[in-house]
């Protein structure tokens, strides 16, 4: 499942968000189910996923989009 | 490898991929097709012109390097929505995917294409069909037949 960027930038900024995100995640890691994390910019938001228990993640802090081949 | 261009104009630089990360390992899983206006591209003017299988035939030479298609934004799901209901959608992902399925992002959704049941029908048979292995919504005020997704981000694996 995708965290909405939106959602997950919220969450590194605001203890709200960040107790909803992280239900979301423990729920989908008792059913199972991979979570992707958007809008991943920097280091502080790559530990935060992976403090919560989010294991996969995309953004411009990873890797911006490119053209195929570049 | 990159599909060359047409005398439309068309480009398979039009098309944008980002990797989706391993956060622990730095491993990258797969690459994410982009249909986004923010992506700093706006080609999708010049596909909403074309007819169905004209669009599909661009998208099929850009699977081999797709696990996952992001058809966020207005733009990408007006372009999907218009290729739904003769199920040649349906049978491109069918002839694409792969173990591991393929991925369907569907961001922000416009309210004509979430009121159109021909655009949740065909939702649900690519969802029991067989061809993806999830897929997303991520919209607020999401009204049709499959509302009870009707989350800022909810999926269906």
């Amino acid at each position: 499942m995708k965290i909405d960027g939106k959602l997950f930038v919220a969450a590194t900024e605001n203890e709200h968000d960040a107790f909803l995100v992280s239900a979301i995640v423990s729920y989908m890691q008792y059913m199972d189910i991979k979570i992707v994390a958007e809008h991943i910019e920097d280091e502080c938001a790559i530990r935060f996923a992976r403090n919560i228990g989010i294991e996969y993640g995309q953004g411009f802090g990873i890797g911006k989009p490119v053209q195929f081949g570049s | 490898m990159v599909a060359p261009g047409n005398d439309r104009g068309v480009f398979a630089g039009d098309f944008l991929f980002q990797d989706v990360i391993d956060l622990e390992s730095g491993r990258v899983l797969y690459h994410e097709m982009l249909t986004r206006f923010s992506c700093g591209t706006n080609p999708w003017k010049k596909y909403m012109r074309m007819s169905t299988s004209e669009f599909l035939s661009i998208l099929e030479k850009q699977f081999d390097y797709l696990a996952s298609l992001d058809m966020g934004g207005h733009a990408g799901v007006n372009v999907f929505s218009k290729c739904v209901g003769d199920g040649s959608v349906r049978r491109l992902l069918h002839k694409h995917s792969n173990d591991s399925g393929i991925f369907l992002e569907l961001s922000e959704m416009s309210s004509e294409a979430c009121n159109s049941s021909r655009f949740a029908n065909e939702l649900e048979l690519l969802k029991s069909d067989g061809p993806l292995s999830s897929w997303t919504i991520s919209a607020v005020g999401f009204q049709t037949s499959i509302s009870s997704h009707d989350t800022k981000t909810s999926s269906i694996t």
